[in-house]
């Protein structure tokens, strides 16, 4: 049975070895199929690039629909005969954060070993070895249990639509692994703040600034006099931070601001912290001190914190050990950015996130993906999820 | 007074004929064809004409003389022929008269002023006569701030001993003998932008330092002086998960006196930004300066005052915070304000006048031309 295993690890490993042109060749594919979060149509389209390649290898595929954003995708892999069905997940989402035509404008193009093109890294090239990683098991076998890849389709806008689908699936899952990239150096995410997107509005009252400044409300002062209250919760020994991101008001320049509002990001560390930080900024956002003026305050979307537990350090330790086999060494890092990784790890299933290809630069034109990452990261995970036998993380 | 009266329903029906030409500022063509309509009923008045060419996406400008005079200094009329009103917007504010009250874009501010200016002129140079010449200044530009009038608008009031401007009346028939200045000013922020969830520590946020400055310039607010200032628009930021680089604000401001424009405007230029890394830099300046009542403004709305009665107006006066082209004639040449029709709602969609008031108007601007100088 051993033998078996650590034949099955070593035709994975080689047949993955393989596979470096075809992952960059599904990229490419992938890179080019336009995916910005609003365009639900441009999101599917994508999902069925992943689709094909799903059912060409035989791999039985399940959609969950979705009415405004774009639809869930599950590929699964079964394991009927596993002592532990609950499933491993290789989780990923193909949407990215560029405007429509950005594929057209900068379609994929290889540089000096390095991928370029809107989500090159963010995270496309995570789902690619997501995908190759689901094939070469169901050829060699080896995996544990059941494995899914879960692909996703809104977590650039905080997973309005995936949220309940992620979580369903973490409660029942083994564990999880997030494709997020992993930073130059192999740098892999062993925390990440959780985090609070909301907006708030204010009402004035319009007047003609020079006939009848008077009878006008400014709303931007009202906002102008939040804006420091806002601020102030940010406490960087505990990494807690308050940015109010974008701000807009007024008509005219002549006319006090009958309207003016806020973004508010919220970033913080500890599950514990969440309610007090966002219980202060409800009040300041719903509390007006210029005569005159009210507001309102909502939550537009939320990602909850990746904490750091037994079992995602023996996640941790599984990967860096599959990683070495694999012929590079891993290190942790901890970031202020949010992920899904954080949905699911509060559901008590042991995450590790960002182990996908070697990237940075996201969100912006210079994003960028170490193409020769591709191969041993795909390597890395397949032998993690392979040993992924039971005992090897602590009961949660 | 043997004068003749004015004839309340051909002034209704020729102004709503002016009124169902649209003309916004911003559209030139639609400007011009409000300009040609005043240009004809002027040319067959007798009028001398000067049309002055639109520039920078602005319609034309327009001058009516009266024959006599030509070269000296008389009396000059301003107005102007553009609104704030879209092109459509008859439809939403048809022209129509319910009662006393006749409503349309632009009726109060201020077509019915020029018209009733117009029918003025008319009959002095039917009559023949005035003691000083008379010209009626017709803008195209002031209710995006006259950028290409003022320079003309300058020049005619040098050329002039008394400015009458025709904006609409106040409060019941006053007129406006001060405004306050206005200056206008953009303050431009730059910090540095970084993610605001894993380089928090490495941004400079714009937005921190704009609700920093927007505070200390409200302070500039000072209900004794009657200096207002006011933020009218903000905008900043790029998306909410990135700390913002940065940040514009557009203020308006009112100055009752030169003096504490003065004073106060070089505080509005020179902020400076609170924090090492962010850049503030304001632009702009007065727009319109003060229009104070002095004492020769003071004179010509005594002398107001007593043509009115003779007409059986007892008029008032007031000042008021808005700008208008008077500002920029009143620093040097005596400019009564407010001579136009009365009305409400003006820049909004149930813009009104008074019909009523067309008539004592009209005789009011009519009284004036024949008697100032005299």
């Amino acid at each position: 049975m051993q033998k078996a295993v650590s034949d099955s690890e070593a035709q994975v490993k080689e047949w993955l070895a393989g596979q470096g042109n075809a992952m960059v060749k599904l990229l490419a594919e992938l890179v080019n199929t336009d995916s910005g979060s609003y365009d639900k149509a441009g999101v599917d389209a994508a999902g069925e690039v992943l689709k094909r390649f799903f059912a060409s290898e035989g791999l039985p595929v399940e959609t969950v629909p979705q009415t405004q954003f774009g639809d869930q995708i599950r590929a699964t892999l079964d394991h009927p005969h596993a002592n532990d069905r609950r499933p491993i997940i290789l989780m990923g989402h193909r949407d990215t954060v560029f405007p429509k035509g950005e594929p057209q404008r900068r379609p994929f193009r290889v540089e000096n070993g390095r991928g370029y093109g809107p989500g090159v890294c963010d995270m496309k090239a995570g789902l690619v070895m997501n995908a190759f990683v689901l094939v070469a098991l169901k050829r060699f076998g080896g995996h544990p249990g059941p494995v899914v890849a879960l692909v996703t389709s809104d977590e650039e806008i905080a997973s309005p639509s995936s949220r309940p689908v992620i979580e369903a699936q973490a409660r029942a899952a083994r564990a999880v692994f997030n494709s997020e990239p992993s930073r130059v150096g192999h740098k892999i995410t062993s925390g990440r703040k959780g985090g609070v997107f909301s907006r708030c509005e204010v009402i004035g009252k319009a007047a003609h600034s020079g006939a009848n400044f008077e009878q006008g409300v400014s709303a931007i002062e009202e906002l102008a006099r939040k804006i420091p209250e806002f601020h102030k919760i940010t406490d960087l020994a505990r990494g807690t931070t308050v940015n109010i991101g974008l701000i807009g008001g007024g008509q005219t320049v002549n006319t006090v601001a009958p309207s003016a509002w806020c973004e508010i990001d919220l970033r913080y560390v500890r599950s514990k912290d969440r309610d007090e930080a966002v219980a202060a900024i409800r009040k300041i956002a719903e509390t007006c001190s210029v005569p005159g003026a009210s507001s309102s305050f909502i939550i537009k979307g939320e990602f909850l914190p990746l904490e750091q537990t037994p079992e995602a350090r023996a996640l941790y330790d599984l990967y860096s050990a599959s990683a070495a086999e694999a012929g590079f060494s891993v290190n942790a890092e901890f970031t202020g950015g949010c992920a899904d990784s954080g949905y699911t790890a509060a559901q008590g299933c042991p995450t590790l996130c960002s182990v996908g290809p070697v990237g940075g630069k996201a969100h912006t034109p210079d994003e960028f993906l170490e193409i020769d990452s591709m191969v041993p990261c795909a390597q890395a995970l397949a032998l993690s999820v392979m040993r992924l036998r039971e005992g090897v993380l602590p009961p949660g | 007074m043997n004068s003749p009266t004015f004839d309340t329903q051909s002034m209704l029906a020729g102004l709503g004929r002016w009124v169902e030409i649209e003309s916004p500022t911003d559209v030139p063509e639609a400007v011009n064809r409000m300009m040609d309509t005043a240009e004809g009923a002027y040319r067959e008045a007798g009028a001398l004409i000067e049309r002055v060419p639109g520039r920078d996406g602005r319609g034309d400008h327009l001058i009516a003389r009266s024959p006599w005079g030509v070269g000296q200094k008389g009396i000059l009329i301003l107005s102007h022929l553009d609104t704030v009103h879209p092109i459509g917007f008859l439809k939403r504010l048809p022209f129509r008269v319910e009662g006393d009250i006749a409503y349309g874009p632009g009726i109060c501010d201020m077509k019915g002023g020029v018209y009733i200016a117009y029918e003025a002129l008319r009959r002095i140079i039917s009559e023949s006569g005035s003691p000083l010449p008379v010209s009626h200044l017709i803008v195209s530009d002031e209710e995006t701030g006259s950028q290409t009038s003022r320079a003309l608008i300058e020049s005619e009031g040098r050329n002039s001993r008394f400015v009458l401007v025709t904006e609409a009346c106040r409060d019941g028939g006053k007129v406006v003998t001060a405004r306050k200045g206005v200056g206008q000013f953009e303050i431009r922020i730059r910090g540095r932008a970084s993610h605001a969830g894993s380089r928090p520590q490495d941004g400079r946020s714009a937005v921190r330092e704009l609700a920093h400055q927007i505070l200390e310039l409200e302070a500039l607010n000072d209900e004794e002086t009657g200096v207002t200032l006011t933020v009218g628009v903000v905008q900043a930021g790029t998306r909410p998960n990135v700390i913002p680089e940065e940040a514009v604000a557009q203020i308006d401001m009112r100055l009752p006196t030169m003096a504490l424009a003065e004073t106060l405007i070089p505080q509005v230029l020179a902020r400076k930004a609170h924090r090492d890394g962010v850049s503030v830099t304001v632009t702009g300046d007065l727009n319109r300066p003060p229009y104070e009542k002095t004492e020769a403004i003071t004179a010509l709305f005594a002398h107001a005052r007593k043509v009115a009665a003779e007409i059986g107006i007892d008029l008032g006066d007031v000042s008021t915070g808005g700008g208008s082209d008077g500002n920029f004639t009143a620093p040097f040449v005596p400019t009564l304000d407010g001579l136009g029709v009365e009305g409400k709602g003006a820049h909004t969609d149930h813009e009104q006048m008074l019909v009523s008031s067309l008539a004592p108007r009209a005789m009011l601007l009519y009284r004036l031309m024949r008697t100032l100088g005299a």
